[in-house]
């Protein structure tokens, strides 16, 4: 059971770490052709940009370690695996998040919302450093990417369904496979989910995600 | 003894001359409707505020301390920061950023009650005045708005005057009265009559003296 458990790791994870950063790159090659092609910068591809940015930082770091010896170089620690605490790994995961946030505020035209999340996550980070790491803004940190995280969830399939996006409703389905993965945890289930989210995240970057025919990007 | 009377009238002077200034803009806003006067009207609401707060700061002498570092003088500076930010940002007319000042001091005001960040409290004020002192010019300048101009001046020299309370109280005031007068010249108009040049009436006279010559010379 144990090496069973070892392969669909392996595979799980191998997968996102190979193709997490391929799915960025499509990403930022589509957003650099449509710039010099159109003179004007396409914020939705922006954020989903930045998201997968976000998502290759927090995934491609901590599951090397979990499949390689480096784990007995770097500690997990410095890199982190859980929201508990303040890590490269749970910032990343409230980047995604505040992403998330700033393209639904983009997709509904909520102005006054575009850049609040940012602040907002920028805020929590400051203040963590610039109180020495006072613990409360661990606990902090994990509240706000768990609930913002369920708001983002439900307001991705919201505008999804009301304005007909593409953009918003592939977002949804790769937030949610993200979110079961985590609360699934470390087995079989998790790492199939692992595996399904790089699978998601290379069709929404390769435009493949099409169920409506015309895309609402601007 | 003598000092405080002299503290005491100099913070009633200021009182005085924000009150003339509110008059004045309530009038100007009547005319033209525009908020930018409501805004500052509310500004001097929190000046006014915080100046028969020092007064009775002085005479009591009673520091008030929430948590490690929060102090009502703290407090107020916050709120006078913000209501800057909030000015600044509604004369450039930027409504992605309208939520960034109220954000920011909720987030200083939670760590100044768990940490000691009095530092970053001044550095903040410090870089903000200074800024919205250049930015200020700047827009007053492309905008031909003595009152942008002068507010640039007010809110630069109302900073200096918070630096000083902590040491020398009085030098604090009588910038404050000086900062007023500015503010007073530039809402009554007399920058645009002194200092910017009116190029219609610069074109007028110059035709004039084209015409007197041309005169001249028949």
């Amino acid at each position: 059971m144990t090496d069973f458990r070892f392969i669909t790791q392996s595979i799980g994870n191998w997968t996102t770490i190979i193709i997490a950063p391929i799915m960025t790159a499509i990403v930022a090659i589509r957003l650099w052709n449509e710039y010099k092609s159109t003179n004007q910068l396409n914020y939705v591809r922006l954020i989903i940009f930045f998201i997968f940015l976000a998502f290759s930082w927090a995934i491609i770091p901590t599951n090397i370690i979990e499949v390689t010896v480096l784990s007995e170089i770097i500690p997990e620690e410095a890199i982190g695996n859980t929201l508990d605490t303040i890590t490269p790994y749970s910032v990343a995961i409230g980047l995604m998040v505040t992403f998330a946030l700033t393209m639904i505020a983009y997709a509904n035209q909520w102005k006054y919302l575009y850049l609040t999340p940012l602040f907002v996550y920028f805020c929590i980070v400051f203040s963590y450093i610039a109180t020495s790491f006072h613990p409360l803004y661990h606990s902090f940190n994990q509240f706000y990417i768990l609930i913002m995280a369920v708001f983002g969830l439900l307001f991705f399939y919201i505008t999804g369904f009301r304005l007909k996006d593409n953009g918003s409703l592939g977002l949804g389905i790769f937030f949610t496979i993200a979110f079961a993965s985590v609360i699934a945890g470390e087995n079989v289930v998790g790492d199939i989910l692992t595996f399904l989210i790089a699978i998601m995240g290379m069709i929404i970057a390769l435009g493949y995600f099409q169920p409506y025919k015309q895309e609402v990007e601007e | 003894m003598a000092l405080d009377i002299v503290f005491l009238m100099a913070e009633l002077i200021f009182l005085a001359f924000s009150a003339y200034i509110q008059f004045i803009l309530y009038k100007k806003w009547l005319d033209d409707n525009n908020r930018i006067d409501i805004y500052i009207i509310i500004y001097f609401i929190v000046l006014q505020i915080n100046s028969i707060y020092l007064i009775i700061q002085k005479a009591t002498e009673i520091t008030l301390v929430v948590g490690e570092a929060l102090t009502l003088t703290r407090l107020f500076v916050l709120f006078i920061v913000t209501t800057q930010l909030q000015i600044f940002l509604y004369v450039v007319g930027d409504e992605r950023f309208y939520t960034l000042p109220h954000i920011f001091s909720i987030f200083l005001v939670i760590n100044l009650i768990i940490a000691d960040i009095g530092i970053y409290i001044f550095l903040y004020t410090f870089i903000l005045d200074i800024f919205l002192l250049l930015l200020l010019i700047l827009l007053g300048h492309r905008n031909q708005s003595g009152m942008i101009i002068t507010l640039g001046f007010f809110i630069f020299l109302y900073g200096v005057s918070s630096s000083f309370t902590a040491t020398v109280i009085l030098f604090g005031s009588l910038f404050k009265i000086f900062a007023a007068i500015i503010f007073t010249i530039g809402i009554l108009g007399y920058v645009e009559k002194y200092f910017f040049v009116d190029e219609e009436h610069e074109k007028a006279v110059k035709s004039t003296w084209i015409s007197k010559l041309v005169d001249e010379k028949k």
